[in-house]
């Protein structure tokens, strides 16, 4: 009988216990997914395509854990029935052939995403995935309405946000005649309206109409641009339309994505740069923070290329100090660093020819710029002054001054010097690489001599990335992007630059890095490119794994033309 | 004790049993998602060239149900097919032992002397390219260019990258015009334009520049040719000179003068290739592939499932005849992996304990045990786990759990059984293999009893049924499987009625009516009660290109 009382108790307790934990519901809706495609080039009215994936992913979702594969048939639904809520949930949508079994097989037809969403208990959104064929070009619209942006867009600034929007600013068209596409005579009616691009709707829209109505103050092309930690776009310097033409501009502004305005740095009596600059570089300097430092370029004041300027939205211009060695046609690229301020200035030309280094440089957050200068270190304060090693030593007792130990970095290029190449930090876990991919350009200030160097150089080894790889073709001045999501993250598109000649070249390329060779290939290359070639485009990575590339001109025998059309690269 | 007291302490204490059962046993169950669908994981894998994994068995144990075995089963090939590590060996070949495809002998032959080649070609490359680069040794690093394109040559068809080839052509033709043999280099460097029109020198060297300009000029005046390539295989790909032209049929037009190079590919074949020397005009090629045989009457059987499956009932993975038939089979099946497993059960739950086998190892690795609530409700996030124990393992292989003593399930249970545990003090650490064999003591055949177990380790535990006399000792072991436990059915054997038919008691009937109140009771509160929100979410998508 004790024991029968004790078990009692005990079952009281459960009861009570099982009682109160009540046994979980039904999973609810939490993404409900359009699958779209394009009008042309519809992966689905491919005959080939025989099954549809749906994968969901996600940081912490294991790689193909949860995943739905079914035969396709026109308007199919499919269903997960349970992905865990979390941070960063999106599906993956992928079109499979039929083996001689019947089963799905490789390679992936066609494949697109859903921009990631934070699913939380009791929210639904509605997404889409844009699902285009793999290792092709396709247009970023499934309304043939939409196809063309309606000006020209050559040297635009392309800039894909955190909210997975694409910013189209600025641009110029090409001047009646014009056949020089090195000349910045050849480049007229420079732009004011924005555009955003939208890849969940698939929507290019004009923010200069209501509800926006904002525009770029001046019509400009050529501005550097580069996307702030909470999702600003800077836009500085380039070509503005002068009295007498084309000429570099001071000005910077800033798109605002949480209104979707363009603005300047209106609290500070100096919200635009120092100096007139264009063909310089503008990169974001820490994670966390919207400074952006503006590096190089030429204007008519002869400092411009010699000096760098930080420059922030709520505080206009900071602070402007002397580089090593005057640049411009450069390239810049943000390297990691868990302090930031590192950044890895790659050739570029000035008036003693082609560069044929890099340097590392970098801005310690105390207002202090560290680089190699005569093989010294020379350090500047926040006004802008710079010293050399003995003022540095007497300026330690300063109130602000921080000691640093970086010894900064300068590197020959392989092959020589090299200008209008373009340049990539392309980085990944699994397999881990770090690298920065030079790409192309010329070898001479006349751009006549275009290259098909691949150089990749690996930042945690220090060390050139041993390849025999070289671009199909000679490219100055070349459009590059690259993949980042999923398994086809690092694939590494190169299209369009100009030859010897001056002509665009209507090819593109697709580089890759086998981190078991540690070597870097050439996964496909084709010599047509939908849209032609371009030079002076833009591409810009996107969440989906898509590349999205706009913007440019390509030069023909009736002289230059606008490449109006925007393409959306699916890797392989 | 008061009798109001003690009727109300009976009558709450079944309805407490009943409903806490009903909560916990039955409607997790029916109401859980399951929530996955596997379709095809395999099939990527396959393309993929990951290893193979073959489950051999599941086996159960002290008493655990069929179902339950099935079911973990299930989802544990659904979970391994759904991953990304290895590819799960259909059940079909391990049943029948035999492997779906096999590559003959002579061709994996074949392939590796070329892959052995190749990757001397490219060293050979490597190499001169530095010599040239330094402008030192040209005449060795002429010859070692030469070598590597007879090799490249020679072993085209498995060349996936022919950039390699053009650039020892172009490398070649660079060193010999460096060397004054203009001749030479002028045939080099045609070669490299024949197979990639676009190739393009360092403008820094002249006569290369000045050359190459030449060469494309005679290119020029040649006129061009086609090559049309067929295959009767569906799925068939077709490269023409590296670059994929896609399924046949396919045709390659304008190809310069000279020799090219067609390869055909197919997941399921011998990879194909011929050269062919275009001179202006169409040329017709029909690609015969050599399909990979379907072993199913040339494979000799020589172990068959039914011999290696009962080894995950008896355990033995540190013996070396269990090694020795897994290593047979798992060559037999072509699966590099082999896992055994078992399902026991204790007090609290079921335990899977699975074995995973290394036939390139030759070892047996012990993984993580995962338990499951009797009820296997928690089954899809244990399977989860059981499947990162094997990733975990296949990854980190050996690993330091790897089996050199019988594993302790097999010895715990049948000490729970009623033989005496023999667990022999452990030598000292010097000697870990012991010299002389240690006797082993006959099993007890000890009657059941209802003592109360003996805390001392290794004495013995009081056991439920008698031992069957063709149990045969537990061979002594060092490993960690030899740390003495406390029995874990122990407690159970404490106040064991067995001479009383349950259904005469008075507290059996008060248990069924108790059984019935409880259940409406749980019924109605569960019914009442706003469930807890699900931790997964839905996804439904539609197809609307």
């Amino acid at each position: 009988m004790k024991t029968l009382t004790r078990l009692s108790l005990l079952c009281v307790i459960a009861t009570a216990a099982a009682a109160c934990a009540a046994p979980p519901g039904e999973p609810v809706q939490g993404l409900a997914v359009a699958i779209k495609a394009p009008l042309s080039d519809n992966p689905f009215d491919d005959p080939e395509t025989a099954f549809v994936a749906m994968v969901a992913e996600g940081p912490d979702i294991p790689a193909d854990k949860l995943q739905v594969v079914k035969p396709y048939s026109p308007n199919m639904p499919l269903t997960l029935p349970a992905v865990p809520y979390g941070y960063g949930r999106g599906m993956r949508i992928e079109l499979y052939s039929k083996d001689v079994n019947g089963q799905p097989t490789f390679p992936v037809r066609g494949r697109g995403r859903t921009v990631p969403k934070d699913v939380r208990h009791g929210e639904t959104f509605l997404v889409h995935a844009f699902v285009t064929k793999t290792n092709a070009f396709s247009a970023p619209f499934n309304n043939a309405n939409q196809e063309v942006i309606t000006d020209g867009r050559v040297g635009a600034s392309v800039i894909a946000m955190n909210n997975e929007q694409v910013l189209i600013a600025g641009g110029a068209d090409p001047v009646a005649g014009a056949t020089d596409v090195h000349d910045v005579k050849s480049w007229g009616n420079f732009k004011t309206v924005p555009l955003r691009y939208d890849i969940d709707t698939r929507k290019l829209i004009d923010l200069s109409a209501a509800p926006f109505s904002t525009s770029l103050s001046q019509g400009r092309a050529f501005m550097a641009a580069a996307r702030g930690s909470d999702g600003i776009v800077a836009l500085t310097g380039g070509y503005t339309l002068g009295a007498s033409g084309p000429e570099a501009s001071k000005m910077v502004e800033y798109f605002d994505p949480k209104d979707s305005k363009i603005k300047q740095a209106v609290a500070s009596d100096k919200p635009n740069l120092q100096f007139a600059r264009a063909h310089h570089t503008v990169t974001r300097m820490f994670d966390n923070n919207n400074y952006f430092m503006v590096i190089g370029g030429k204007g008519p004041e002869s400092q411009a290329s010699r000096t760098w300027e930080i420059w922030h939205p709520e505080q206009g211009r900071l602070a402007f100090g002397e580089l090593s060695i005057p640049r411009w046609n450069h390239a810049t690229v943000r390297l990691p660093e868990k302090d930031g301020g590192y950044m890895m200035l790659i050739g570029g030309e000035n008036d003693n020819g082609t560069i044929n280094n890099f340097e590392v440089i970098r801005y310690d957050g105390s207002g202090n710029v560290a680089h190699k200068h005569n093989n010294k270190i020379t350090c500047c304060l926040p006004s802008g002054t710079c010293a050399s090693d003995a003022e540095c030593n007497a300026w330690k007792s300063q109130p602000g001054y921080s000691e640093y130990k970086w010894q900064p970095l300068l590197r020959e290029l392989n092959g020589g010097g090299r200008t209008q190449a373009a340049a990539a930090y392309v980085h990944n876990t699994t397999p881990r690489y770090n690298l920065v991919y030079i790409v192309g350009g010329f070898e001479d200030t006349q751009k006549k001599k275009p290259m098909t160097r691949v150089d990749v150089f690996n930042i945690e080894t220090g060390k050139w990335v041993d390849s025999v790889q070289q671009l199909q073709a000679p490219r100055g001045a070349p459009i590059m992007g690259w993949s980042t999501a999923g398994a086809q993250r690092g694939q590494v598109i190169v299209t369009g630059g100009v030859d010897a000649q001056g002509k665009t070249i209507a090819s593109g390329e697709l580089l890759s890095y086998d981190s078991t060779s540690g070597k870097v290939m050439r996964e496909w290359s084709s010599n047509e490119l939908p849209n032609g070639g371009a030079v002076f485009g833009q591409a810009a990575s996107l969440s989906t794994g898509h590349v999205f590339i706009a913007g440019g001109a390509s030069s023909g025998d009736s002289g230059l033309k606008a490449s109006a059309t925007i393409r959306l690269y699916n890797p392989k | 004790m008061n009798p109001a007291h003690s009727m109300w302490s009976r009558t709450l204490a079944w309805i407490a049993l009943v409903s806490f059962a009903f909560t916990t046993l039955v409607a997790p169950v029916s109401l859980r998602p399951i929530g996955i669908d596997f379709v095809s994981g395999q099939a990527f894998a396959q393309m993929a060239g990951k290893d193979q994994l073959a489950i051999i068995a599941l086996a159960r144990r002290d008493g655990v149900g069929t179902v339950a075995t099935a079911r973990i089963e299930e989802y544990l090939r659904a979970m391994i097919e759904a991953g990304s590590v290895v590819q799960l060996t259909p059940q079909s070949v391990v049943k029948s032992g035999r492997p779906k495809f096999v590559r003959s002998a002579r061709a994996t032959q074949r392939s590796n002397k070329a892959t052995k080649n190749l990757a001397k070609a490219d060293q050979a490359l490597l190499a001169a390219r530095v010599m040239i680069d330094e402008k030192k040794n040209l005449k060795t690093a002429a010859k070692l260019l030469s070598a590597a394109i007879k090799r490249y040559e020679r072993y085209f068809v498995e060349l996936v990258d022919f950039t390699k080839l053009v650039d020892a052509y172009a490398r070649a033709s660079q060193a010999q015009l460096m060397l004054g043999k203009r001749g030479s280099a002028a045939t080099l460097l045609t070669k490299a334009v024949v197979l990639q029109p676009t190739l393009v020198t360092n403008r820094g060297q002249k006569k290369m520049h000045k050359l190459l300009t030449v060469v494309r000029g005679r290119l020029a005046k040649r006129k061009k040719g086609t090559i049309q390539v067929e295959c009767k295989t569906p799925g068939a790909e077709v490269y023409v000179d590296g670059v994929k032209l896609g399924s046949a049929p396919a045709v390659s037009k304008d190809l310069d003068a000279g020799t090219h190079y067609v390869q055909v590919r197919h997941k399921e074949a011998e990879p194909w290739g011929k050269s062919f020397t275009v001179r202006g005009r169409r040329i017709s090629v029909n690609a015969r592939l050599e399909m990979m045989p379907n072993p199913k009457h040339n494979i000799h059987v020589s172990v068959q499932l039914s011999k290696i499956a009962p080894f995950a009932q008896k355990g033995g993975f540190h013996t070396r005849r269990v090694r020795n038939y897994s290593l047979m089979f798992s060559r037999q099946i072509q699966a590099r992996y082999l896992l055994y497993a078992v399902v026991s059960k204790n007090v609290r739950g079921l335990e899977l304990h699975m074995f995973l086998f290394d036939s390139k190892a030759k070892k047996f690795a012990a993984l993580d045990m995962v338990p499951f609530n009797s009820n296997l409700s928690n089954m899809q996030m244990k399977i989860l786990e059981a499947e990162g124990h094997i990733r975990r393992a296949i990854q980190a292989f050996p690993s330091k759990k790897e089996v050199v003593a019988q594993p302790a399930v097999y010895t715990k249970t049948r000490a729970a059984a009623g033989a005496p545990a023999i667990v022999r003090t452990p030598p000292p650490l010097a000697t870990t293999t012991p010299t002389t064999r240690p006797s082993t003591t006959p099993p007890s055949t000890t009657p059941p009893s209802t003592t109360p177990p003996s805390t001392t380790a290794g004495s013995g535990t009081p056991a439920k049924k008698p031992v069957s006399p063709s149990v045969r000792p537990t061979a002594p072991t060092y490993g960690p499987a030899t740390k003495p436990k406390t029995d874990p059915y122990a407690g159970l054997l404490k106040n064991t009625d067995q001479d009383k038919s349950i259904v005469k008691t008075w507290w059996f009937w008060t248990a069924l009516g108790a059984v019935v109140a409880g259940g409406v009771a749980t019924a109605v509160i569960l019914s009442n009660q706003t469930p807890e929100p699900s931790p997964n979410f839905k996804v439904d998508a539609r197809v609307q290109p």
